[in-house]
C-alpha cells in the first residue's frame, strides 16, 4: 500500500499546487507531501530489506532490494530540493507573480513522481513510459529562467534524452522478443529473473557479455552475480572465454573464481 | 524464405518496406521544411501499411489497433500539433541549413543502410521470425537515418522530425519482431509521440520568441572547451 502512496502523493501536490490554494502555499505542499514520500520510501527500504521484496496490486508495484535503493536515493534528493526551492524559486519569480511558481511546482511533483514510478513498476514497458516522462515533464524545468543558456541546455537535453529513450525502446523489444523465445512470461522485471537461466539465443549472451566487459574495463573491476569484486586485468582472460558459452554458468565454474 | 504460407503478403511487405526506406532517406535529403514533414506523413502511412500486412498475415488484433494508432497520430494529430505550435516555420518556404551538404549524406545514408544490414544479421539467424528479414533490418536503417538526420540538421522542426523517424524506424522493426506487443505498448505510443512533439514545439516557440530563431545548431554557449 506504501508503493501506491508513494506514487500517489506526489500527483495530488501537483494537483493542490496548480489549484488557487497553490498560489499561497505551493512550496510548503510540496515540502510537505516529499517529506511524506520520504518517510514511506524508508518504511519501504526496511520492509524490502527484511522480506527481499514488496509487492502492491496483485504484483502491479514491485520493489526489491536495487529498487528500494533507487527509491531512498530519489526521495532524499526530492525532499532536499523542495527544501532548497522554497526561497530560490522565490526569489526568481519576483517579477513574473505566482502563476510561474504554480507552475514550477506542479511540474516538479509531477516530474518526482515519474522518478519515483521508474524503480517502482513491475512492467517493463510502463517502466519505459516512466523514463520517457521524466524527460518529458523536466524539459520546461531545464528551460525555466528563459534565458538562452537555458532554453539551449534544454533544447539538448529534450532532444540527447529522447534520442536515448527510442533507442532504449528498441533495446525493450528485443528484449520482450527473447523473452517470448525462451517462453511467455509476463513482461515484468520478476519474470525476467526467473527466466534469466532458460536458453537464450546465442546473439543475446554474447552482447550482454559485450557490454558487461565494457563497464567491467570502465570501471576497472567485475561484479559477479554474488557481487564479490575481483580485479579486470586477473580476470579477464578467463571472462572473455566464458563469454563462448551462450548459456549462464552457476559461480563456481565461470570466470568470477568466488568461493561460493 | 520462411515465408512459404502468404507468399504475395510478403511482396507487399518488401515492397512496402523499400518505399519506407526511400521516405527515411528522403527525410535526411530534403531541402525543405513542409517536404520533410510530408515525406514524415508518408513513411508513418507506409508503417501502418505495414502493420495491416502483417495483421492480416499473423492474424493478429494488435497490428491493426497499432495501424490504426500510428494513422491517428501521426498522420492526422502531429502536422496539426505542429502547425498550432511553430506554424511560421513549418510552413514557410524556405531552405534548411545542414551541416553536410546533400550528396555527402547520401552518400553517409547509404553507408547506414548497409550497417544496419550488417547488425541486425545475428539477430536474423538466431531465431527465425516471419517478416522479419524485411522489417528489422530496413527499421534498423530508418533508425539510423533518424538519428544522422537529428545530427546533421541544424533547424530545430527536422531535428524533431529526426526523431519521430526514429521511431518510426523502431515501430517498423517491432511489428515484425513482436506481433503480440502488449496493449500497454501501443498505448504508450500513441500518448508518448504527441507529447513529445507538443513539448518540443513548444520549447521551440520559446526560442524562437526568445531569440529570434530556430537554428538550434547554432546555440553553442553551453559546450566542453
Amino acid at each position: 500500500m506504501e508503493l501506491a502512496a508513494i506514487l500517489v502523493i506526489p500527483a495530488i501536490a501537483s494537483g493542490l499546487s496548480l489549484s488557487p490554494l497553490g498560489r499561497r502555499f505551493a512550496a510548503p505542499i510540496t515540502l510537505g507531501a516529499s517529506a511524506i514520500v520520504l518517510v514511506l520510501a524508508v518504511a519501504v527500504a526496511e520492509y524490502a530489506a527484511q522480506t527481499g521484496r514488496v509487492e502492491a496490486f496483485g504484483q502491479g508495484l514491485t520493489c526489491d532490494g536495487l529498487g528500494a535503493l533507487v527509491l531512498l536515493l530519489v526521495s532524499v534528493v526530492g525532499f532536499t530540493a523542495a527544501l532548497f526551492s522554497w526561497g530560490y524559486i522565490r526569489h526568481r519569480t519576483e517579477q513574473g507573480g505566482g502563476r510561474r511558481e504554480q507552475h514550477y511546482y506542479g511540474l516538479y511533483n509531477l516530474f518526482v513522481m515519474s522518478m519515483l514510478a521508474t524503480p517502482v513498476l513491475a512492467n517493463v514497458a510502463l517502466m519505459w513510459i516512466a523514463v520517457e516522462l521524466t524527460t518529458l515533464l523536466s524539459a520546461f524545468l531545464v528551460g525555466f529562467e528563459d534565458t538562452a543558456e537555458a532554453l539551449e541546455a534544454a533544447w539538448k537535453y529534450v532532444v540527447l534524452t529522447t534520442l536515448g529513450a527510442v533507442l532504449a525502446l528498441l533495446g525493450f523489444l528485443i528484449l520482450y522478443w527473447g523473452s517470448r523465445v525462451a517462453g511467455y512470461e509476463p513482461f515484468t522485471w520478476v519474470g525476467l529473473v526467473e527466466r534469466r537461466r532458460k536458453c537464450l539465443p546465442p546473439c543475446y549472451g554474447r552482447l550482454s557479455c559485450w557490454s558487461s566487459w565494457v563497464s567491467a574495463r570502465r570501471w576497472g573491476s567485475f561484479r559477479c552475480t554474488h557481487g564479490c569484486r575481483t580485479r579486470i586485468a586477473r580476470r579477464r582472460r578467463r571472462f572473455v572465454r566464458s563469454c563462448r558459452v551462450s548459456r549462464p554458468r552457476p559461480c563456481s565454474t565461470s570466470s568470477c573464481g568466488c568461493s561460493r | 524464405m520462411n515465408s512459404a504460407p502468404y507468399p504475395i503478403i510478403f511482396a507487399l511487405d518488401a515492397l512496402t518496406g523499400a518505399l519506407f526506406l526511400l521516405t527515411a532517406i528522403g527525410v535526411v535529403g530534403t531541402r525543405q521544411v513542409l517536404a520533410s514533414l510530408q515525406l514524415f506523413v508518408v513513411q508513418s502511412l507506409l508503417l501502418a501499411l505495414s502493420a495491416v500486412l502483417l495483421g492480416i498475415a499473423l492474424g493478429s488484433v494488435h497490428l491493426l489497433a497499432v495501424a490504426a494508432i500510428t494513422i491517428a497520430t501521426k498522420t492526422l494529430l502531429i502536422p496539426r500539433l505542429l502547425r498550432r505550435t511553430v506554424s511560421s516555420e513549418v510552413y514557410r518556404t524556405r531552405e534548411v541549413e545542414r551541416v553536410l551538404n546533400i550528396p555527402s549524406s547520401l552518400l553517409v545514408a547509404a553507408a547506414l543502410v548497409v550497417v544496419a544490414y550488417v547488425v541486425a544479421n545475428p539477430l536474423l539467424r538466431a531465431v527465425a521470425v516471419p517478416f522479419a528479414e524485411i522489417n528489422l533490418p530496413l527499421g534498423l536503417a530508418a533508425m539510423f537515418l533518424g538519428v544522422f538526420t537529428v545530427a546533421v540538421r541544424r533547424e530545430a522542426v527536422p531535428q524533431l522530425l529526426g526523431l519521430l523517424a526514429i521511431e518510426n524506424g523502431v515501430f517498423f522493426a517491432g511489428v515484425a519482431i513482436v506481433p503480440s506487443l502488449p496493449v500497454i505498448a501501443e498505448l504508450a505510443a500513441a500518448v508518448d509521440v504527441p507529447v513529445i512533439t507538443l513539448v518540443v514545439g513548444l520549447l521551440t516557440r520559446q526560442i524562437h520568441k526568445r531569440l529570434g530563431t530556430t537554428a538550434v545548431g547554432h546555440l553553442a554557449a553551453l559546450r566542453e572547451h
